[in-house]
């Protein structure tokens, strides 16, 4: 235990320390640096005009420049202002240079066909409108200069007399098209909400990555795409864009310099102590700790109940058991749970958690059940035929006499088990299980750094399975017969 | 006469295999009953039967009048009554010598552990485990489990007792102190059935031999009777083998250490003092080499039976060894200063033969004792 500390410490040390940024204060300083980008982006076509001697650095989303930044992988990276200040909002300790890069417009794309050039002269006519009528600009300020409180938005009562428009966007760019309560919202949004109220159409939105999207509005399968596309000479080419409904500045992002504290003792403090994150660490390790437990419990209990049946030796019922097993036996865990909770519990509304403890209390019990059947075939049958000898029935043999048996050779095999379900149950997170994995994922995505709540974990789950493993290296010596005195062997005899 | 047992038309098939074809016995209270015979010819089967650990296919046991093969049987309480002896001792693991006997009464007949204690206490005193009471069966001698293990069948205070090769198991160090534990209870009238290889124990503790062959009992009588003069033909092979070793060779690369093992147990078995136990190993070693040597040229198959009878008559060993190749009397041969075999084998040989029939050598030598 101490040597492992020791080995975490070292990392925490070499990496904690990290690498000393670059000192940014002007564009000047960029001229060299590493900057990130949205690979082949508008951003990155205007930055790399300004700073051809640049290194760029592809990266698809806004999540992982943030991360790269923080972790000093780049030193800067280019995106639209809007985006930045939403970021701010957000409360992500980063800053911009004041000086543009140069100005990106952005609008909607339409299909190369005739309804395509349709809908995108009626949207050239509207933005003109709303342009001329200040609605724009009063769209503008609630979306893109305002923080999330302000930005309400409910979808319009559409008549649809002129058809459905089917529109597509990654909903991945907050504050244009993002996901927010199960609903896509943002400027693009309302905006073309607002143009099918005015129009005439109802419409639907379709989720899909952005590559996705542009190949199919270049097919024609949707009617709109909108994702705070850039209008570039390259995808007008294949497709129409509508007039500019916004034009972002181009801003180069840096590491905050006033706050931003990037000692290790600063990463801590945000990873661990802002806004009582430990909290989140605390109840993590209590639910996985829980679900462990319970699995444990009903696992073992599962197991003994199905091998007590399967030792009856009704021939139809074992081969039912035998078929069962064999069959769980190759499902992975991961695949189990997302069965049990998308299919076989989909309907009956359980808490996730209870899902997660059946399903590791029969990943459990059918380890246990294996261990049983060939432990039971490994102890001589000469015990049992001695035990019948003196009058035992086979059962009242097996419980007091060879059960014991298999329970003590088993038990070290069992314990593997047992700290093999605590590890697994990091997995819960795919269904929606609050549990220490999960609750690092949570801090990593509002602190943008991974490190710090992912060694904290690994410590936790250190801990828990030590635990563990001394609770059962308790329990091995208490079943070990050896270990008792004869006192205890003939309770109430008088030697 | 009070029959304790009586068996009618038992009959074993395991599928094709029938170890035993008819069976008929009776068995009075107080008789002690030793059951010899090869193996595979159903010992073991018989006796598991008389307490329904295995069921006949047919026939009929009467243990105390009551049929224990009947649909209706508890076995269980029939078992009671009926304690084994095994082979392999199965005393239970991670229990003492002391819970391993007062399991059973205390469980079955509700004896307080306080009274089963104290019996099982005399009990150990009696075959000498007093101090063993609270080992484990890892922490005793083979000789010792069994000890144990009788023990614990005395305790269910069984009408009959049933011993399937009780020192089989045993190095030959123990088996004699297993032995005097079943001699001493075989005074104090239990009615005992003793399936066992120890020829000279059956002779001597047995009211009655069983003979089993051919799925049956072959033969049975006295122990006078069998062992000194048996009537039907298999019998006598079998009483006569006893006295007999045999060793085949097919490969000059054959286990010597193994076979001069097994001539080390067969002169113990009779009691053979250590010189001529040692004497009839060199002898055995000599006339192996000197006939693979004399006989066969490098890469001939090889083919070499070896025999040592004791005659107990004479309390002497006589040797015989055939082996196909050419033809070669190593007695006729010249001893020069340096060939030590054949002065071993001139030195020792009381008397020796050698033919050469049909392309065999045979040799056959009396061994001198010391």
């Amino acid at each position: 235990m101490k040597k492992i500390l020791l080995i975490i410490c070292a990392a925490l040390l070499i990496t904690g320390c990290g690498v000393e940024g670059k000192q940014i204060n002007s564009i000047d300083d960029l001229k060299t640096a590493r900057i990130g980008a949205w690979p082949g982006g508008a951003y990155e076509i205007k930055a790399r005009e300004v700073l051809p001697e640049a290194q760029f650095v592809g990266l698809d989303f806004i999540s992982d420049l943030i991360q790269n930044l923080k972790q000093h992988k780049i030193d800067a990276f280019v995106l639209g202002k809007a985006y930045v200040d939403n970021l701010k909002f957000e409360g992500v300790d980063v800053d911009y240079l004041p000086q543009s890069l140069g100005d990106v417009p952005i609008s909607y794309i339409f299909p190369k066909n005739e309804r395509g050039q349709k809908l995108c002269n009626q949207m050239n006519e509207f933005i003109s409108q709303v342009e001329a009528n200040g609605e724009l600009d009063a769209l503008k300020t609630k979306w893109l200069q305002s923080d999330e409180s302000k930005r309400t938005f409910t979808k319009s009562n559409l008549s649809g007399e002129n058809g459905t428009l089917k529109i597509c966007t990654d909903a991945q760019n907050s504050p244009f098209d993002y996901l927010r309560e199960r609903q896509v919202v943002g400027f693009e949004v309302e905006l073309i909400d607002k143009f099918c109220a005015a129009y005439g159409y109802d419409y639907e939105i379709k989720m899909d990555v952005f590559e996705t999207m542009l190949t199919n509005v270049t097919l024609g399968k949707v009617d709109v795409g909108m994702d705070g596309i850039e209008i570039l000479p390259e995808r007008q080419k294949s497709m129409l864009f509508a007039k500019p409904i916004d034009v972002e500045q181009t801003v180069a992002v840096i590491n905050s310099k006033t706050s931003s504290d990037t000692t290790l003792a600063g990463r801590i403090k945000t990873s661990l102590i802002d806004e009582d994150r430990w909290k989140m660490i605390l109840e993590g390790a209590s639910i996985t700790l829980t679900i462990t437990i319970a699995s444990i419990v009903f696992g073992t209990l599962l197991s003994f109940a199905v091998y007590m049946i399967y030792r009856e030796g009704n021939r139809r019922v074992n081969y039912i058991i035998d078929a069962i097993h064999r069959t769980l036996q190759g499902v992975p865990t991961m695949v189990m749970l997302l069965f049990f909770y998308y299919t076989v519990f989909s309907s009956v509304n359980l808490p996730a958690s209870i899902t997660a403890v059946v399903v590791f209390s029969i990943v459990l019990s059918i380890t246990v059940f294996a261990l049983l059947k060939d432990g039971a075939q490994n102890i001589a049958r000469g015990q049992t035929e001695a035990a019948l000898s003196l009058g035992f029935s086979e059962r009242r043999a097996f419980v007091k006499f060879i059960l014991p048996q298999i329970v003590r050779n088993l038990f070290s095999q069992y314990q593997v088990a047992l700290n093999i379900t605590l590890m697994e149950t990091a997995i819960v997170g795919y269904i929606a299980v609050q549990d220490l994995t999960r609750m690092a994922d949570l801090i990593r995505a509002r602190t943008y750094d991974a490190f710090i709540p992912i060694i904290t974990i690994t410590i936790v789950y250190l801990v828990l399975s030590r635990l563990l493993l001394m609770i059962t290296d308790w329990t091995a010596r208490r079943i070990n017969p050896k270990n008792r005195s004869r006192e205890k062997i003939l309770k109430g005899v008088k030697l | 006469m009070n029959v304790i047992l009586r068996v009618e038309n038992l009959r074993k098939e395991y599928g094709e295999v029938v170890p035993l074809k008819n069976i008929n016995l009776e068995v009075r209270r107080g008789e002690v009953i030793s059951i010899i015979g090869g193996s595979g010819t159903g010992k073991s089967t018989f006796l598991r039967m008389l307490n329904g650990l295995e069921r006949p296919t047919a026939g009929k046991i009467f243990f105390m009048g009551q049929d224990i093969t009947a649909a209706g049987c508890k076995l269980e309480e029939v078992r009671q009554k009926v304690g084994m002896i095994f082979q392999s001792f199965n005393l239970f693991d991670g229990l003492t010598a002391i819970e391993n006997a007062i399991a059973a009464p205390v469980e079955l007949k509700g004896l307080s552990k306080q009274k089963a204690y104290d019996k099982a206490k005399k009990l150990f005193e009696r075959v000498g485990l007093l101090e063993k009471m609270f080992s484990y069966p890892d922490e005793m001698s083979g000789g010792q489990q069994q000890r144990a293990a009788i023990v614990r069948a005395m305790m269910m205070e069984p009408e009959i007792l049933l011993f399937d090769e009780p020192t089989s198991a045993l190095d030959p160090t123990m088996v004699g102190e297993v032995l005097a534990v079943i001699r001493m209870l075989a005074k104090r009238d239990l009615t005992m059935l003793i399936v066992t290889h120890e020829m000279n124990f059956a002779r001597e503790v047995a009211d009655r031999i069983l003979f089993f062959a051919d799925g049956e009992i072959y033969e049975q009588g006295t122990p006078a009777e069998i062992f000194d003069a048996p009537k039907r033909p298999k019998t006598i092979a079998f009483i006569r083998r006893q006295k007999f070793f045999h060793y085949d060779i097919s490969t000059r690369n054959f286990d010597l250490l193994a076979m001069q093992g097994k001539i080390i147990t067969f002169a113990e078995k009779y009691g053979l003092n250590a010189r001529y136990s040692q004497r009839l190993q060199l002898c055995c070693e000599e006339i192996i080499f000197e006939m693979l040597n004399g006989c066969y040229a490098a890469g001939d198959k090889i083919s070499m039976a070896l025999e040592v009878i004791y005659v107990e008559a004479k309390k002497t060993l006589e040797m015989s060894l055939m082996c196909g190749g050419k033809s070669y009397n190593p007695f006729l041969e010249k001893t020069s200063d340096d060939d030590w075999s054949l002065k071993i084998l001139k030195g020792y040989a009381k008397t020796f033969d050698y033919s050469h029939v049909g392309g065999v050598n045979r040799i056959h030598m009396e061994i001198t004792p010391p």
